[in-house]
Protein backbone atom coordinates (compact mmCIF):
# COMPACT_ATOMS: atom_id res chain seq x y z
CA UNK A 1 0.00 0.00 0.00
CA UNK A 2 1.41 3.43 -0.66
CA UNK A 3 0.11 7.20 -0.05
CA UNK A 4 -1.26 7.55 -3.98
CA UNK A 5 -3.08 4.81 -4.32
CA UNK A 6 -4.65 4.65 -1.02
CA UNK A 7 -5.98 8.25 -1.53
CA UNK A 8 -7.12 7.61 -5.64
CA UNK A 9 -9.07 4.50 -3.76
CA UNK A 10 -10.58 7.14 -1.27
CA UNK A 11 -11.24 9.72 -3.50
CA UNK A 12 -12.39 8.01 -6.18
CA UNK A 13 -14.87 6.36 -3.79
CA UNK A 14 -16.73 9.49 -3.01
CA UNK A 15 -17.19 9.36 -6.79
CA UNK A 16 -14.82 12.53 -7.49
CA UNK A 17 -12.73 11.72 -10.56
CA UNK A 18 -8.78 11.87 -9.78
CA UNK A 19 -5.52 11.27 -11.07
CA UNK A 20 -1.62 11.91 -10.37
CA UNK A 21 0.38 15.22 -11.80
CA UNK A 22 -2.24 16.53 -13.80
CA UNK A 23 -5.70 15.58 -14.88
CA UNK A 24 -5.42 14.49 -18.55
CA UNK A 25 -8.20 14.82 -20.47
CA UNK A 26 -11.24 17.25 -20.21
CA UNK A 27 -12.44 17.93 -16.65
CA UNK A 28 -15.73 17.23 -14.96
CA UNK A 29 -17.25 19.71 -12.70
CA UNK A 30 -15.83 18.03 -9.56
CA UNK A 31 -11.94 16.46 -9.60
CA UNK A 32 -8.83 16.08 -7.83
CA UNK A 33 -5.52 16.13 -8.71
CA UNK A 34 -2.73 14.47 -6.25
CA UNK A 35 0.72 15.67 -5.97
CA UNK A 36 3.62 13.60 -3.86
CA UNK A 37 5.52 15.96 -1.72
CA UNK A 38 7.74 13.59 -0.21
CA UNK A 39 8.76 10.51 1.31
CA UNK A 40 10.92 10.23 4.63
CA UNK A 41 12.29 7.81 7.40
CA UNK A 42 11.50 9.23 10.16
CA UNK A 43 11.88 6.48 12.43
CA UNK A 44 15.24 3.52 12.01
CA UNK A 45 16.64 0.95 14.12
CA UNK A 46 19.17 -0.95 14.01
CA UNK A 47 20.29 1.18 11.05
CA UNK A 48 17.55 0.22 9.02
CA UNK A 49 14.70 2.55 8.24
CA UNK A 50 11.32 0.84 9.98
CA UNK A 51 8.49 3.72 8.88
CA UNK A 52 8.09 4.99 5.93
CA UNK A 53 6.37 8.93 6.37
CA UNK A 54 4.79 9.54 2.61
CA UNK A 55 3.07 12.89 2.06
CA UNK A 56 1.15 14.09 -0.37
CA UNK A 57 -0.92 17.48 -1.80
CA UNK A 58 -4.79 16.71 -2.72
CA UNK A 59 -5.70 19.66 -5.12
CA UNK A 60 -9.63 19.92 -5.41
CA UNK A 61 -11.60 21.88 -7.74
CA UNK A 62 -15.21 22.08 -7.72
CA UNK A 63 -18.05 24.13 -9.35
CA UNK A 64 -20.21 23.05 -6.59
CA UNK A 65 -20.23 23.47 -2.96
CA UNK A 66 -16.37 23.19 -1.98
CA UNK A 67 -17.56 23.02 1.74
CA UNK A 68 -19.21 19.79 1.24
CA UNK A 69 -16.95 17.99 -0.83
CA UNK A 70 -13.74 19.27 2.04
CA UNK A 71 -15.30 18.16 4.67
CA UNK A 72 -16.78 14.58 2.97
CA UNK A 73 -12.97 14.26 1.76
CA UNK A 74 -11.06 15.46 5.13
CA UNK A 75 -13.46 12.88 7.33
CA UNK A 76 -12.50 9.71 4.84
CA UNK A 77 -9.18 11.03 5.01
CA UNK A 78 -9.16 10.79 8.56
CA UNK A 79 -10.97 7.45 9.60
CA UNK A 80 -8.08 5.97 6.88
CA UNK A 81 -5.49 7.23 9.47
CA UNK A 82 -3.96 10.12 7.52
CA UNK A 83 -2.58 12.82 9.27
CA UNK A 84 -4.50 15.60 7.87
CA UNK A 85 -1.38 18.38 7.89
CA UNK A 86 -2.93 21.39 6.16
CA UNK A 87 -5.97 22.57 4.11
CA UNK A 88 -6.05 25.91 2.76
CA UNK A 89 -8.79 27.27 0.16
CA UNK A 90 -7.08 28.85 -2.51
CA UNK A 91 -9.70 30.87 -4.45
CA UNK A 92 -12.03 31.32 -6.93
CA UNK A 93 -10.83 30.75 -10.91
CA UNK A 94 -13.57 33.49 -12.32
CA UNK A 95 -12.23 32.14 -15.96
CA UNK A 96 -12.69 28.71 -15.49
CA UNK A 97 -15.59 28.70 -12.73
CA UNK A 98 -13.91 26.13 -10.11
CA UNK A 99 -12.99 26.80 -6.91
CA UNK A 100 -9.64 25.15 -5.43
CA UNK A 101 -8.89 23.41 -2.27
CA UNK A 102 -5.99 21.81 -0.88
CA UNK A 103 -5.51 19.45 1.78
CA UNK A 104 -1.94 18.27 2.06
CA UNK A 105 -1.75 14.77 4.13
CA UNK A 106 0.80 12.27 5.23
CA UNK A 107 0.97 8.85 6.11
CA UNK A 108 3.03 6.04 8.08
CA UNK A 109 3.51 3.21 6.53
CA UNK A 110 5.20 -0.02 8.50
CA UNK A 111 8.56 -0.54 5.72
CA UNK A 112 7.91 -4.43 6.76
CA UNK A 113 4.50 -4.41 4.83
CA UNK A 114 6.15 -3.58 1.27
CA UNK B 1 7.76 15.86 55.06
CA UNK B 2 11.19 14.77 53.10
CA UNK B 3 12.40 17.65 51.17
CA UNK B 4 14.60 17.60 48.61
CA UNK B 5 16.90 20.87 47.63
CA UNK B 6 18.33 20.56 43.64
CA UNK B 7 21.51 23.15 42.99
CA UNK B 8 22.04 23.47 39.09
CA UNK B 9 26.04 24.22 38.97
CA UNK B 10 27.36 27.52 39.21
CA UNK B 11 28.85 27.58 35.48
CA UNK B 12 25.22 26.42 34.13
CA UNK B 13 23.49 29.32 36.41
CA UNK B 14 25.49 31.81 34.63
CA UNK B 15 25.30 30.56 31.23
CA UNK B 16 21.50 30.46 31.79
CA UNK B 17 21.28 34.04 32.86
CA UNK B 18 23.63 35.20 30.15
CA UNK B 19 21.46 33.71 27.73
CA UNK B 20 18.47 35.39 29.14
CA UNK B 21 20.02 38.28 28.97
CA UNK B 22 20.45 38.13 25.11
CA UNK B 23 17.43 36.01 24.36
CA UNK B 24 16.57 38.57 21.20
CA UNK B 25 20.17 37.97 19.82
CA UNK B 26 20.19 34.06 20.23
CA UNK B 27 17.16 33.56 19.06
CA UNK B 28 17.53 35.90 15.70
CA UNK B 29 20.94 33.71 15.48
CA UNK B 30 19.32 30.03 15.64
CA UNK B 31 16.42 31.18 13.13
CA UNK B 32 18.62 32.81 10.63
CA UNK B 33 20.68 29.25 10.99
CA UNK B 34 17.84 27.00 10.29
CA UNK B 35 16.11 29.26 7.51
CA UNK B 36 19.23 29.08 5.75
CA UNK B 37 19.03 25.57 5.28
CA UNK B 38 15.59 25.12 4.27
CA UNK B 39 16.03 28.51 1.97
CA UNK B 40 18.61 26.36 0.05
CA UNK B 41 16.45 23.64 -0.03
CA UNK B 42 13.45 25.77 -1.59
CA UNK B 43 15.83 28.00 -3.96
CA UNK B 44 17.02 24.43 -5.51
CA UNK B 45 13.44 22.81 -5.32
CA UNK B 46 12.56 26.24 -7.15
CA UNK B 47 15.30 26.10 -9.58
CA UNK B 48 13.71 22.16 -10.72
CA UNK B 49 10.51 23.23 -10.87
CA UNK B 50 10.40 26.37 -13.14
CA UNK B 51 10.63 25.80 -16.71
CA UNK B 52 10.14 22.01 -16.29
CA UNK B 53 7.46 19.94 -18.18
CA UNK B 54 5.43 23.22 -19.86
CA UNK B 55 3.88 22.69 -23.05
CA UNK B 56 5.93 25.48 -24.48
CA UNK B 57 9.70 26.41 -24.38
CA UNK B 58 10.48 27.94 -20.92
CA UNK B 59 11.32 31.80 -21.54
CA UNK B 60 12.20 32.08 -17.44
CA UNK B 61 13.96 34.85 -16.63
CA UNK B 62 15.43 33.55 -13.30
CA UNK B 63 13.60 36.75 -11.03
CA UNK B 64 11.76 34.64 -9.35
CA UNK B 65 14.20 32.65 -7.91
CA UNK B 66 16.07 35.66 -7.46
CA UNK B 67 13.38 37.59 -5.35
CA UNK B 68 13.30 34.15 -3.02
CA UNK B 69 15.29 35.32 0.62
CA UNK B 70 14.96 35.13 3.84
CA UNK B 71 14.06 37.76 5.98
CA UNK B 72 15.91 39.17 9.53
CA UNK B 73 14.46 37.81 12.38
CA UNK B 74 11.63 40.09 14.00
CA UNK B 75 9.45 39.78 17.25
CA UNK B 76 5.72 39.43 16.24
CA UNK B 77 2.80 40.71 18.83
CA UNK B 78 2.99 37.36 20.92
CA UNK B 79 6.34 38.15 21.10
CA UNK B 80 7.39 35.14 19.09
CA UNK B 81 10.82 35.17 17.49
CA UNK B 82 10.47 34.45 13.70
CA UNK B 83 11.89 34.82 10.07
CA UNK B 84 10.26 34.19 6.80
CA UNK B 85 11.43 32.93 3.63
CA UNK B 86 9.45 35.02 0.68
CA UNK B 87 9.66 36.86 -1.84
CA UNK B 88 10.84 40.09 -2.57
CA UNK B 89 7.97 42.26 -4.94
CA UNK B 90 9.15 44.81 -8.07
CA UNK B 91 8.70 42.37 -10.67
CA UNK B 92 10.35 43.55 -14.00
CA UNK B 93 7.43 43.44 -16.44
CA UNK B 94 4.78 43.89 -13.68
CA UNK B 95 2.87 41.77 -11.64
CA UNK B 96 3.65 40.24 -8.13
CA UNK B 97 6.69 37.55 -7.65
CA UNK B 98 4.28 36.07 -4.54
CA UNK B 99 1.41 35.23 -7.06
CA UNK B 100 3.70 33.16 -9.57
CA UNK B 101 4.95 31.61 -6.52
CA UNK B 102 1.41 31.13 -5.17
CA UNK B 103 0.75 29.20 -9.03
CA UNK B 104 3.79 27.67 -9.07
CA UNK B 105 3.09 26.21 -5.35
CA UNK B 106 -0.27 24.91 -5.57
CA UNK B 107 -1.77 24.83 -9.18
CA UNK B 108 -4.61 25.97 -10.50
CA UNK B 109 -7.05 24.38 -13.01
CA UNK B 110 -5.28 23.26 -16.26
CA UNK B 111 -2.06 24.12 -14.73
CA UNK B 112 -0.51 21.16 -12.66
CA UNK B 113 1.40 22.20 -9.49
CA UNK B 114 4.95 22.26 -8.69
CA UNK B 115 4.96 22.33 -5.06
CA UNK B 116 8.60 23.85 -4.01
CA UNK B 117 8.48 25.20 -0.54
CA UNK B 118 6.02 22.58 1.24
CA UNK B 119 8.75 19.44 0.29
CA UNK B 120 11.21 22.05 1.35
CA UNK B 121 10.27 22.12 4.53
CA UNK B 122 9.16 18.38 4.98
CA UNK B 123 13.43 17.84 3.13
CA UNK B 124 15.34 19.94 5.19
CA UNK B 125 12.92 20.75 8.19
CA UNK B 126 15.05 18.23 10.86
CA UNK B 127 18.45 19.50 9.32
CA UNK B 128 17.34 23.12 10.63
CA UNK B 129 16.04 22.28 13.76
CA UNK B 130 19.16 20.57 14.32
CA UNK B 131 21.35 23.81 13.21
CA UNK B 132 19.02 25.57 14.98
CA UNK B 133 20.26 23.95 18.38
CA UNK B 134 23.72 23.98 17.67
CA UNK B 135 23.08 27.72 16.70
CA UNK B 136 22.21 27.94 20.17
CA UNK B 137 24.55 25.97 22.30
CA UNK B 138 27.51 28.34 20.28
CA UNK B 139 25.80 30.86 22.03
CA UNK B 140 25.58 29.54 25.36
CA UNK B 141 29.11 28.70 25.25
CA UNK B 142 30.12 32.18 24.74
Amino acid sequence: MNVLSELKSIISGLSVPVETGVFSGEAPDEYAVLVPLGDEFPLNGDDYPLTDEQSCRISLFTKGNYLRLKKQITLSLLSAGFTVEARRYEGYDAGAGYHQLTIDVAKLYDMQEE
Amino acid sequence: MARCTVRLPEEFLKRLSSLGERTDEVAAKALQAGGEIILAEARENLRRSVGSGTKYPSRSTGQLESSLGLSKARVDRNGDHNVKIGFSEGRGGGGSNAAVANVLEYGKHGQPAKPFLAPAKKKAGREALEAMKRAIEEEAKK
